[in-house]
């Protein structure tokens, strides 16, 4: 069984101007410690599906099912911006989402300690976000979210404000981290060596109203660094596919 | 141990040199300034009886100060402005908070508030004057409505600019609508409520003094209108100062704070 899955959602936007549908029909599902990307054109609605999993919005039609007890069930969400709050630590800012659920207990504190230690961040935990580089804010802010240990991550262009160079590196970190968690991630993005180098399926959207188009399951050699999937041939392959179906 | 270079020495021995320059310009203009008044009156150049002159404002102050009503008057004056201040930008603040919290609510007062912010608060004087009496209660009352709604405005105005991903981050971790608000909303507001304190401080004494043209029995605006009524300019003259030094003063001392409070966000 599926750890999540999307049946027949649909979704309509409505404002003064009229209704928009965003999403119509999709059905997407999730298994336990995949990584899903999901591309398709710029407006299509990618980010509303995110917002539809995590719960910012309701479908209109359609249902969310989650196969996880209640007590787990928190689905981490990072955004294109790492939103840390420039008047609080890094150590700070890691335990706001502890503080905001009320879990900010010594058990849970000490987990959020051993992820800053554990990918380097634990000797900047004094400092304020303005001191440290932007690669460096995208890992505090992956950290804030795992320190609420999420069963499902989503990332929501997580990597592209960060400048190329950075976001490679980045990249690779953060999947190391991933995989080293165990998570269920499913990323949106428009960058489609992102999507190729990091998952293992791809769903394609179509143009607004979106719905499903194709899914395409990677088949790359599970040890490699998304900087090495980037490199190899199968990547281009893939990449032509998808860019076929985009257009 | 660093070590500084010679074209680093030079560049602060000149950075040291430019501020004397500026804070003797500063001091030498007032002297002068005071000098050129007093030399012109006692050579009868100006006329004293209009224009008065520093000696005479500083005998009228000892005066006051003699007959001890000098610090009765300080006193009145600073306290219907601490009140008026303090009132004002506690109240509008609050009401910018309550604004935020319901956009319905803000919706339906927004032209009301329009209106208010661009009516001349002087011309309310009167019916002030009837509806809460004569007297401190006047004067405050007039004090707070010169600030209030600029306040409820820039408040309202900081909180709505607080960036809607960030919102969304707190929500996404299942944030309550009061934890967004003290833990997001209100610390991002900070700077902005300086600058309002820095603002209000000054407006906390048009406020204040406008009260006192209205209705009062004492006070530095009561000392100005009372000498201008009976001719009195020294008088006029001397409350005048005195004003200009407690504005600053208080003026000083919100900039104090602000030094504090960005030092320990920096830190």
């Amino acid at each position: 069984m599926s750890l999540l899955s999307l049946k027949d959602v649909c979704l309509t936007y409505f404002s003064a101007d009229g209704e928009t549908q965003a999403l119509n029909n999709i059905n997407i599902d999730i298994n336990d410690g995949e990584f899903v990307s999901i591309v398709g054109p710029s407006g299509c609605g990618k980010t509303t599906i995110l917002h539809l999993i995590s719960n910012l919005l309701s479908p209109t039609k359609g249902e969310i099912k989650l196969n996880i007890p209640a007590d787990k069930s928190f689905i981490g969400y990072m955004f294109q911006k790492d939103n840390l709050l420039e008047w609080r630590t890094i150590a700070n800012n890691v335990y706001l989402g502890l503080e905001l659920q009320g879990k900010k207990n010594k058990e849970n504190m000490e987990y959020a300690d051993s992820l800053l230690k554990k990918y380097n961040l634990w000797e900047f935990r004094n400092k304020h976000p303005r001191e440290l580089s932007g690669g460096m804010r995208q890992r505090v802010a992956l950290i804030r979210t795992l320190a609420l240990k999420p069963s499902i991550l989503l990332l929501d262009e997580a990597f592209s404000a960060l400048d190329y160079q950075t976001r490679l590196s980045v990249c690779d970190d953060v999947y190391d981290i991933i995989k080293k968690e165990k998570l269920t991630t499913i990323l949106v993005t428009h960058d489609l060596s992102e999507a190729i180098s990091l998952s293992d399926r791809i769903i394609i959207l179509s143009h607004r109203p979106a719905e499903v188009k194709h899914v395409i399951t990677l088949s790359f050699d599970k040890e490699n660094t998304p900087l090495q999937k980037r490199q190899s041939p199968l990547a281009k392959k893939y990449f032509d596919i998808i860019w076929e179906d985009l257009k | 141990m660093k070590t500084i270079s010679i074209e680093y020495k030079k560049y602060l021995k000149k950075q040291r040199l430019r501020k004397y320059i500026i804070v003797s310009a500063q001091i030498s203009i007032l002297v002068l300034f005071i000098g050129l008044w007093e030399m012109l009156a006692k050579v009868g150049a100006i006329d004293t009886f209009i224009v008065s002159s520093p000696s005479r404002i500083f005998r009228t102050i000892s005066e006051l100060y003699i007959s001890g009503s000098l610090f009765n008057h300080i006193f009145t004056t600073l306290w219907e402005a601490m009140l008026g201040f303090t009132i004002a930008t506690l109240g509008g603040s609050l009401i910018a908070i309550i604004l935020w919290w319901s956009e319905t609510l803000r919706k339906i007062l927004d032209p009301y508030i329009v209106v208010l912010n661009s009516l001349p608060k002087i011309a309310l004087g009167p019916l002030i004057i009837i509806w809460v009496g004569v007297g401190t209660s006047a004067i405050v009352t007039m004090d707070i409505l010169i600030m209030i709604i600029i306040t409820i405005i820039s408040m309202l105005n900081a909180f709505n600019q607080v960036e809607h991903s960030k919102i969304m981050l707190l929500k996404s971790m299942s944030a309550s609508k009061f934890q967004i608000l003290v833990k997001l909303i209100l610390p991002s507001s900070l700077s902005e409520f300086i600058s309002l304190l820095k603002i209000n401080v000054g407006l906390t004494w048009v406020g204040t003094i406008m009260g006192e043209y209205l209705v009062s029995k004492a006070g530095l605006g009561y000392l100005i209108i009372y000498g201008s009524q009976i001719f009195n300019i020294d008088l006029v003259m001397s409350s005048t100062i005195i004003l200009c030094i407690l504005a600053a003063l208080m003026y000083f001392i919100v900039a104090l704070i602000e030094k504090k409070v960005s030092k320990k966000l920096q830190s």
